[in-house]
């Protein structure tokens, strides 16, 4: 379980997140969604502990994510597999080496195991073979899908997508949505995806949130979400679906 | 590592605030800088094997790739420095001696100091290109979450790796630029190999030799956190991977100098 109570953050004199107040129920789906610059990522970094808040505190399963230096919070970092916009797969390795970095500096898999850990979550995304691919070399939705699977072979027990259809076709889009409902099914793991796609939130999500001005706006199931009268959400799902509103 | 926020240059009508807060930005990015510098020593004690096959990538791309710029400067260095104090000499008649002028600068000064130069150009802005272009990618951020320390992950290789390229880079200038002027000393100035050669090498003391061996060790350390402590705090996308390239070459330039200055006025 993941909780912000009442966070406050500003980037030079600019407010960003303004008294947050969210809690991320064990093994459910939470899709945060809002137009851009409402503080989703910078809300997601906080629950990482890659941004310390001015005020107010993160709780992961009831510890308090303090990371003013890098080792105190590498135990609750642990729980977590991120899924970053861009897929953040360290260039100069392959695709392979990327995914097999995380099993190699944490734990004392032989090599054998370690490849055999590899091909197995590379099956789960459906990227089977693509061990020796380079970054370079592969289409935006894969590198995704290999981000994803570095994010899942640690097993942890809270995944993280920040925009995870982002820049991505209606096509490839759906297929991230199914990956994602299906590694929530199987793994159990507690899923939180940032985005603005409400296409995918309403796919994938248990529950919904809306960010505005750096606070939660509304909170519901999608079917609650869709029958909001709060005019921002009104606004915003009419932006996706009603064109001609 | 700790995760340093992004930090907008100030804004304020009056200069001398403006000022005020450019020395204190400045001031806390060098201690930041020093910090990075202190916990990529202790993780090279810590990970150095978990670090060795990253150490001789970046070896390889600091030495190996640099050695052909580095062959012709040198050579060329020592051409120049030959001709130039040779036909000054040789209104003396003291062109015989063009040998140890030749090689106590190299020694001495010239060999650390261009390699620095050339290293910072092409290493030092490419290693703050490569960690900038991480930064603004939220590749460094993936190091964090995966509790991966940066430091030792990226720092620490680098650091390892001008440790020992930059002083074997400088000791390879020095034999070339002294081969440089050898051939210079022969056919411009008429002095024969064995004289030249036999006259740089009896006026070369130890301590020339170790100090500018201390000098392209220091310069290393300089260029690798200069550079890295460049690219890991980049912000705002393409045009803050350029400024970190621009900013490091130009922060190691400087360092260069005046280190280079204060490290000759202490031991001579």
């Amino acid at each position: 379980m993941i909780i912000l109570d009442n966070i406050y953050k500003a980037f030079n004199g600019q407010r960003v997140l303004d008294g947050l107040s969210l809690r991320v129920n064990k093994g459910e789906t939470l899709a945060i969604v809002g137009p851009s610059g409402t503080g989703k990522s910078v809300t997601l970094k906080h629950m990482l502990g890659l941004l310390v808040p001015d005020s107010g505190e993160v709780l992961v399963e009831g510890e308090k994510m303090i990371c003013t230096t890098g080792g105190q919070c590498a135990h609750l970092r642990d729980k977590f597999g991120v899924l970053f916009q861009s897929g953040a797969l360290i260039n100069w390795l392959s695709v392979g080496d990327n995914i097999s970095l995380p099993l190699i500096e944490k734990t004392k898999m032989k090599d054998d195991q370690i490849a055999a850990r590899v091909s197995e979550v590379l099956s789960m995304v459906e990227m089977d073979g693509a061990e020796f691919k380079m970054p370079a070399e592969i289409s935006g939705g894969m590198k995704k899908r290999a981000g994803l699977a570095r994010a899942i072979v640690l097993e942890p027990s809270i995944l993280l997508y920040d925009e995870p259809t982002s820049g991505l076709d209606p096509v490839l889009s759906r297929k991230i949505d199914r990956l994602i409902k299906n590694l929530s099914d199987t793994l159990g793991v507690t899923s939180v995806v940032v985005t603005h796609d409400l296409v995918s939130a309403f796919s994938i999500a248990d529950r919904i949130v809306m960010l505005h001005g750096g606070k939660v706006i509304e909170e519901g199931t999608p079917e609650e979400f869709r029958q909001s009268k709060n005019p921002t959400v009104v606004e915003f799902i009419d932006a996706q679906f009603n064109y001609d509103k | 590592m700790k995760i340093y926020e992004p930090e907008l240059p100030p804004s304020s009508k009056y200069p001398l605030i403006l000022l005020g807060h450019r020395v204190l930005l400045s001031m806390r990015g060098a201690g930041r800088a020093l910090l990075i510098w202190g916990e990529a020593l202790l993780y090279a004690f810590l990970h150095f094997r978990r670090r060795r096959r990253e150490t001789g990538r970046q070896m390889m791309i600091a030495g190996v790739k640099s050695i052909g710029v580095v062959s012709i400067v040198a050579f060329f260095t020592g051409m120049i420095l030959c001709l130039q104090t040779g036909l000054l000499l040789l209104d003396y008649g003291q062109e015989v001696n063009v040998g140890t002028v030749v090689m106590t600068t190299l020694c001495r000064e010239m060999a650390p100091f261009m390699t620095a130069l050339i290293i910072a150009a092409s290493v030092g802005s490419s290693m703050a290109a490569e960690l900038g272009t991480m930064a603004v990618s939220e590749e460094i951020s993936a190091l964090h979450v995966m509790s991966i320390n940066p430091v030792s992950y990226l720092v620490t290789p680098r650091l390892l790796a001008l440790l020992f390229m930059v002083p074997a880079l400088t000791v390879y200038a020095n034999s070339l630029g002294v081969l440089g002027g050898m051939v210079v000393a022969k056919t411009q100035l008429d002095v024969e190999y064995s004289a030249y050669y036999k006259n740089a090498l009896s006026n070369l003391e130890h301590k020339d030799m170790y100090v500018g061996l201390l000098k392209a060790v220091v310069f290393g350390q300089i260029i690798t956190i200069i550079s890295c402590y460049q690219g890991i705090i980049t912000t705002n996308g393409a045009i803050g991977v350029g400024r970190a390239a621009r900013r490091s070459v130009v922060a190691c330039f400087l360092f260069v100098l005046v280190i280079g200055y204060f490290i000759t006025r202490v031991f001579y």
